[in-house]
């Protein structure tokens, strides 16, 4: 599961200007929170809105669980990554460091 | 490919689970299947997922379940555990023991995924021809043929199977393989578009690779016109890869190169864009000197700007991009629970 694996990195490289936001795409309330409480995570987490207003797959297109996009100091996005196997944090981590 | 199909079947999983979860079946595989999504959710490593999926396997072969359960273990025994022989002696006897064709194809479909690291005694074509002749294949199924014989190279199966894929291509298409979901003629607009642009993209790599040049970028070339890029720039069908390998196969380094850019650039997951990049340029320039930074321009002038949003946190704060991310290095990441 990647979102448990992105708090580390979050903890390590916040001083740095780094943040993460998570959105829940299915607004299953009842278990993010349990999920979010249960493994700890402090970082930035939303709630995809309802129909009209949602932005999950109106905006940003995603079709298959996990993606995650990193965006640089300047709101462009730099990087592109689906899915989420051991290992790929530290891919994650370079990435992050070559833009703070 | 087959990383993603994998992620996409993970994620078929959980749809299934809460489709059974509705239905009052009470026949033991069924009971035992409900036991298996429930205790699903509490396994964290690859050898616990790939145990739970193969003892089901070992007490159910023959379900409606076999071809994701196959799925399961080639993927956390195969993949993650690195022990595809391994998982090929799971799958082999689970495609012996089913009798529906339809698991047939899907189990069948599984072992030939481990074609090359095990030897797989079984013909890509028979296995899809054996469902064909029972019903028309769906897009899905003739892709997922299509990625297979890729991986094969077997360019003639893939470029048959491609050319139907891109005859199913269309939105009543879409909206048949999910007959109880409702989308906006939009949503399935776009959804047939993607569809269209991925198996052109095989259409014109397969051509390629049987010589058809001609062929080949006529077909790249209408894969682009409908449309490959999502994602705010970033590729979202492999047609850039495959034009751009074409090119630099030809020699046309500069077109070589513009093409794998987009896709080696953010860092595609699973492409090998960045590998043919790096042979287009150091053609062009003699050496691979420079390369890196060459990259890092690259995806500088490529990238676009997200647009400002807002949403609720669990407190039903709104809380807006900008205000978390200006002047930061953020990560975006889309999830929902399992």
């Amino acid at each position: 599961m990647e979102l448990p694996r992105l708090q580390p990195l979050y903890e390590q490289y916040k001083d740095q200007g780094f943040e993460v936001i998570a959105i829940e795409a299915k607004r299953d309330t009842e278990r993010a929170t349990k999920f979010i409480e249960e493994n700890g995570l402090t970082y930035t987490m939303l709630e995809n809105a309802e129909e009209d207003a949602e932005i999950v797959g109106s905006i940003f297109k995603v079709r298959s669980f996990p993606s995650s996009f990193l965006i640089d100091r300047d709101g462009k996005v730099m990087y592109f990554h689906l899915g989420f196997e051991a290992g790929d944090e530290e891919h994650l981590e370079e990435e992050i460091k070559a833009l703070l | 490919m087959s990383r993603r199909i994998t992620i996409l079947a993970l994620v078929a999983l959980v749809g299934l689970a809460g489709a059974c979860a509705k239905q009052e079946q009470e026949s033991p595989a069924e009971v035992a299947w409900s036991e298996l999504v429930e205790a699903w959710n509490g396994l964290e490593t690859a050898e616990e997922k790939a145990a739970l999926a193969e003892s089901y396997l070992a007490e159910f072969p023959d379900t409606e379940h076999s071809g994701s359960m196959s799925g399961m273990v080639v993927y956390y025994r195969g993949h993650e555990m690195e022990d595809p022989q391994g998982a090929y002696d799971v799958v082999a006897p689970v495609f012996e023991q089913i009798e529906d064709p339809e698991q047939r194809f899907a189990v069948g479909m599984e072992m030939i995924s481990l074609a090359d690291s095990v030897e797989v005694p079984l013909e890509l074509a028979e296995v899809a021809d054996d469902l064909a002749a029972q019903r028309p294949l769906t897009y899905g199924e003739h892709q997922q043929v299509v990625e297979s014989a890729a991986d094969l190279e077997e360019w003639s199966i893939a470029a048959a199977h491609a050319g139907a894929a891109t005859g199913l291509a269309t939105p009543e298409a879409y909206q048949a393989d999910y007959p109880d979901r409702e989308f906006t003629d939009e949503d399935l607009a776009e959804r047939a578009q993607s569809r269209e642009a991925t198996s052109l993209a095989y259409e014109g790599w397969a051509a390629y690779n049987m010589g058809d040049t001609e062929l080949a970028f006529a077909r790249f070339a209408a894969a682009d016109d409908v449309g490959s890029v999502s994602y705010l720039g970033v590729p979202n069908t492999p047609l850039y890869t495959f034009w751009g390998r074409a090119a630099l196969g030809e020699g046309d380094f500069d077109s070589a190169i513009e093409l794998l850019g987009a896709e080696a650039a953010f860092g595609n997951d699973g492409s090998s864009a960045e590998v043919y990049l790096r042979e287009a340029y150091a053609a062009k320039n003699g050496d691979e000197e420079g390369f890196d930074e060459f990259l890092w321009a690259t995806r500088s002038e490529l990238a676009t700007q997200v647009d400002d949003f807002t949403l609720l946190d669990y407190e039903a704060n709104p809380v807006s991009l900008a205000e978390v991310s200006t002047g930061k290095v953020t990560l975006l990441a889309f999830w929902f629970p399992t």
